[in-house]
């Protein structure tokens, strides 16, 4: 069974209501016709501004959420109020603030949407159906954030949408797939995407390029980005830089943690239980205890969940959990 | 409250017919300011759905292209 609670003006929280929620909440999947919460373990979550996919194994893919551009992937409605198929065998997706790319079996790149700085890799352009980007490449990795896309094929990446904060070295709008020459790139162990900032995990160093640039050594185990601020585990501990106008970068050399997840403004440590902090204002971070707490800023980890969970994934004020 | 970010004027969405400007929100709705707010030298845009502002990075001469007459 999968959960949400957060941000869910828009049904993105797939729960078919539209109210925010400080408490989880399960999921519902139209499968065969019927409503069920019974789901397995999803290989990923992927978040737009309002709208949800989850990518299963099996290569089946749902969606929910705001489609007024068709950005879940379904020629309609508006609002998509519980996870929906879309048809097709998938092997990997991303999403990004009215868009969604879809990666199908083939290593084919299908997109929907709308964007008008390139976001689709087709120009400025509204595609309510999935239409294919004519690129022929291998991705072995592929995300998104609010105007933009990075794509690794190899050793290569390529890159489309609002690169206007220099995070494609060039500072300009590529408004199709275009190769970006990043530094070291053969040496690139994973990377992650701010808002206006592309971070590059090399494994004993973190660069990042854009509007947040950073330069960290150290053994780094992992990275992930808010909107505005990185935060990666190194040497064996938590650390953060960037934007920390509501509590999001977190307590310095946290350790003894098993892994943690960020969201637009807010993150999930994994530890004895689930903990929250940062920007909580829709319910994503839970409800704090403490007394004349404000709801809304998390600055000290909050005790969000305490049984065992498969997968934490957060979107743009959203938190999900796999049981 | 904080203000949450700075966010340039050429990074906002100007619609011609309600005249505002806008800029995604971290909870999935926009940051919004009128064009006249911007001329009578207000800057901070505001979420509809949140508590989040922005401060809006401009100069007066960056609104001459949006203004009729």
């Amino acid at each position: 069974m999968i959960l949400a609670c957060g941000s869910n003006g828009k049904y993105q929280l797939g729960n078919g209501s539209d109210e925010d929620s400080s408490e989880f909440i399960p999921c519902k999947f139209l499968i065969d016709g019927q409503i069920t919460q019974s789901v397995q373990r999803p290989l990923k979550i992927l978040h737009g501004g309002n709208h949800t996919m989850v990518l299963f194994e099996n290569g089946q893919l749902f969606s929910c959420g705001d489609n007024t551009f068709g950005q879940c992937g379904h020629d309609s409605p508006q609002l998509i109020t519980v996870f929906t198929q879309v048809p097709g065998k998938w092997s990997n997706a991303s999403c990004g603030w009215e868009f969604s790319i879809l990666v199908n079996d083939k290593s084919e790149l299908f997109v929907c949407g709308s964007g008008s700085k390139g976001e689709l890799g087709l120009g400025d352009t509204t595609q309510c159906k999935l239409t294919k980007i004519p690129i022929d490449l291998q991705v072995d990795d592929i995300q998104s954030t609010v105007q933009y896309t990075l794509l690794r094929s190899g050793d290569n990446f390529y890159a489309w949408g609002n690169g206007k904060k220099g995070q494609f070295i060039e500072k300009a709008i590529f408004q199709t797939p275009t190769k970006v020459d990043l530094p070291r790139s053969k040496d690139i162990k994973s990377y992650a995407l701010t808002k206006d900032s592309v971070v590059l995990n090399y494994g004993s160093s973190i660069k990042s390029l854009g509007r947040l640039e950073i330069e960290v050594q150290g053994q780094i185990q992992s990275i992930k980005t808010m909107w505005s601020s990185i935060h990666y585990q190194i040497d064996g501990k938590l650390s953060s830089q960037g934007n920390n106008s509501h509590g999001q970068l977190s307590d310095n050399h946290l350790t003894n943690f098993e892994s943690f997840e960020t969201g637009s403004e807010h993150g999930i440590l994994q530890k004895d239980q689930l903990y929250s902090w940062g920007w909580g204002e829709h319910g994503n971070c839970g409800t704090s205890s403490e007394p004349n707490h404000d709801q809304i800023v998390f600055k000290q980890l909050n005790p969000i969940y305490d049984q065992p969970v498969s997968l934490i994934s957060c979107g743009c004020a959203t938190t999900f959990i796999v049981q | 409250m904080d203000i949450y970010d700075e966010i340039e004027i050429e990074d906002f969405t100007f619609d011609p017919e309600l005249k505002i400007f806008q800029h995604p929100c971290p909870c999935g709705d926009r940051f919004a300011i009128t064009l006249d707010d911007l001329v009578d030298g207000e800057d901070i845009a505001v979420c509809p759905s949140c508590s989040l502002m922005v401060k809006v990075i401009f100069e007066p001469e960056d609104l001459e292209e949006f203004l009729e007459d």
